[in-house]
């Protein structure tokens, strides 16, 4: 739309001439030294911790020390224009972030300014960005899956709403994509999700806002992205705002779920901005309160109690490990306050099987109970079997003669180990899910051999949809397996299995 | 940072001290401490011999006596000065006084500010804004005045760290932000 310059004078003449007279009182400080995107401030006595304030040309600080005669704020912009002796404004404003209908579907920073260029981001509704997780009264235990649509990972190491499930593993191993692929999963369901990007390449952002669009995953979805660019106080900031806008669905009774990509990075990020505020380091140079950072964070993964409007609140952190290191300082930390870990390995990745989840080490702390009973059935056992399928694996390598049985639990290992491989941005819903497991655990695909494995699922997941579909129905409604159902279910794979064409 | 800690601490002693001995003293010790910074500040060379630490503590001790004598200041005063000297803080003097200062003006409710104008104000202007100053505030006000052209008209009113900007150029800064949000 073209707007003609008369226009323009008269917007401006009404501003003018509408413009109230009202005396600004503001309470100021002057810069002592800035210097590292950290600035020390004399003066604004009555500054309160976690407080915006405001520098030159609109660029906020957060005021984090509070001291006798001077509060060091971390800068939240450019300080190139800052100089020391330029005037500081309080705001009054406590860190908050807009939330609600407003974030939905948007790329935002964690001040809540757009980042993909649809206009700014009404702000309605705010709430605090560091708050106190919530107390033991609005809680309930978990027990709702919330279905990540990897097979891997709903029939081994289950999550469920409320929950905080870590991922953990070295670069490029896919840590990220599990997390989109829970995004992805949810498009049927009604769970709100936040992607928290912290310290990433701005290229890495692009991607994931690129795939959630295309796979139509952006409506249910907010992303909070400091990329590594930003100042370190954003990205310290990041997961914070991140939960903050989570919260406010959790406390109205609705899902959320929430990934912060990744933990390692802040933790990076508040070691620069703490050392720079000559806060004392600690191990790693990381400073005392690190620990106290992650939990504090991860304790507002919550699943409210009915009576509190049965909202929830899950937490996918993910931690980048170096070279397949979970003891050093800040995975042991993360892994002891999250409830389990999905472990990513290297060799797994590179040896094709995809997505790399190490069964042996991932856990879920809390998530059989947030299993339904059909998934429990096919999938009870299978964790056992495939350690002991790696066990002889290893031990049948020395090409001695196995007995009967031993070849057996081989073959039926290979073929499990292939059954749960899946291609990306391709979440499974769970009657899919409980429908293949059933076959490969019930040996269905023992006489199928092991290159067939995957074209078997595909083809059999087809011949259910397209003939069978009041199986897989049942099975979603249910959420159990009885006697006729699975009857019902291996008679179909049977008749499958008379078509089907290696 | 530490020398603020300092300041404050000897500063509140004396402050207590003279507390005690009844409501002239405070004042009297203030205007006295006073007198005795002007003179430090007047002979910076008098500065220089406090913050020497050649200089034995012994000499610096007469030193302040003498120049004590001169400005006439009161037994309790030369003591603190002295005191001073022989706990080496001697440096720290002006810091002291103005936080002594401070104090004073708390206890009184004083309230210390400036006044920016575009224009010089008239001395009937300067009282007339002061006591509608003070009403509003309830407190004793003494009002620095300063003119700044830059600020093109009305008034900037800076007391402690508060600052009430009425003049006509924030308010055009205000309006051009709005325009720029577009609101």
């Amino acid at each position: 739309m073209q707007i003609k310059a008369e226009e323009i004078s008269q917007i401006i003449q009404d501003q003018i001439a509408n413009y109230e007279q009202k005396m600004e009182m503001t309470e100021t400080g002057t810069v002592l030294s800035v210097g590292d995107g950290i600035a020390r401030v004399y003066g604004v006595e009555n500054c309160q911790a976690m407080e915006l304030l405001e520098f030159p040309g609109q660029v906020y600080g957060l005021a984090l020390n509070l001291e006798e005669d001077s509060v060091g704020c971390a800068l939240l912009g450019e300080d190139t224009h800052i100089n020391e002796g330029d005037t500081v404004k309080r705001t009054g404003r406590v860190f908050s972030v807009p939330v609600g209908e407003a974030v939905t579907g948007r790329v935002i920073d964690p001040v809540g300014n757009p980042l993909d260029g649809q206009g700014p981001v009404t702000l309605e509704e705010s709430r605090l960005v560091d708050i106190k997780a919530p107390g033991i009264v609005e809680r309930q235990p978990v027990d709702e899956p919330m279905y990540t649509g990897l097979k891997s990972i709903d029939s081994m190491t289950p999550i469920g709403r409320g929950q905080r499930e870590l991922i953990i593993g070295d670069r490029q191993v896919g840590k990220t994509a599990i997390g989109l692929d829970a995004i992805l999963a949810q498009k049927e369901s009604d769970v709100h999700c936040f992607y928290v990007a912290v310290g990433q390449k701005k290229s890495t952002v692009a991607g994931v806002a690129d795939t959630l669009r295309r796979h139509g995953a952006m409506e249910h979805t907010t992303i909070i992205s400091a990329t590594a660019s930003e100042p370190a106080a954003l990205q310290y900031i990041a997961p914070f705002a991140g939960c903050a806008m989570a919260e406010h669905l959790r406390d109205n009774g609705k899902p959320a779920l929430v990934i912060y990509d990744d933990l390692s990075k802040q933790a990076v990020a508040y070691r620069q901005m703490s050392l720079l505020l000559r806060r004392p380091p600690g191990r790693e140079a990381y400073p005392g309160d690190i620990f106290y950072l992650h939990s504090r964070l991860l304790e507002r993964a919550a699943k409210f109690s009915d009576e509190h409007g049965g909202g929830s609140l899950t937490a996918l952190p993910i931690i980048e490990t170096q070279a397949g290191d979970i003891s050093a300082y800040i995975p042991t930390n993360v892994i002891s306050i999250t409830d389990g870990q999905v472990y990513l390995e290297p060799d797994l990745f590179n040896a094709g099987f995809r997505p790399a989840v190490n069964v042996g080490l991932s856990v879920s702390r809390v998530g059989g109970s947030a299993q339904t009973k059909a998934m429990k059935k096919v999938a009870g056992t299978l964790r056992l079997d495939l350690a002991q399928y790696r066990e002889l694996a290893a031990f049948a390598q020395f090409g001695s003669d196995l007995d009967k049985s031993t070849q057996a639990k081989l073959e039926r290992g290979k073929r499990m180990m292939e059954l749960l491989k899946q291609d990306q941005y391709e979440p499974m819903p769970v009657q899919d899910q409980v429908a293949v497991l059933f076959a490969g655990s019930r040996g269905y695909m023992d006489d199928i051999s092991e290159d067939s494995v995957r074209k078997f699922e595909k083809e059999y997941l087809d011949f259910m949809k397209n003939s069978k579909p009041e199986i897989l129905d049942e099975i979603n409604q249910k959420k159990d397996m009885d006697q006729e159902l699975e009857s019902k279910l291996g008679s179909a794979v049977e008749e499958f299995k008379k078509g089907f064409q290696e | 940072m530490k020398e603020q800690v300092i300041a404050k601490r000897y500063a509140r002693a004396l402050f207590a001290l003279g507390q005690d001995q009844g409501a002239g003293a405070q004042k009297q010790y203030g205007e006295e401490l006073a007198r005795f910074a002007e003179a430090l500040e007047a002979a910076p060379l008098l500065d220089r011999v406090f913050r020497n630490p050649v200089i034995k503590i012994e000499d610096k001790k007469s030193v302040i006596s003498k120049v004590a004598e001169r400005l006439g200041l009161s037994r309790m005063v030369i003591n603190f000065c002295l005191f001073l000297a022989d706990k080496g803080r001697l440096e720290h003097f002006l810091s002291i006084q103005a936080y002594y200062n401070k104090l004073m003006d708390e206890q009184e409710g004083v309230l210390r500010g400036s006044l920016v104008t575009a224009i010089e104000l008239s001395s009937e202007k300067q009282d007339s804004v002061r006591s509608g100053l003070e009403k509003q505030l309830n407190k004793n006000l003494v009002l620095d005045f300063e003119t700044d052209q830059a600020i093109l008209g009305g008034l900037l009113l800076r007391i402690g760290d508060k600052l009430y900007d009425a003049s006509i150029k924030a308010q055009l800064e205000q309006v051009k932000e709005n325009i720029k949000r577009g609101e």
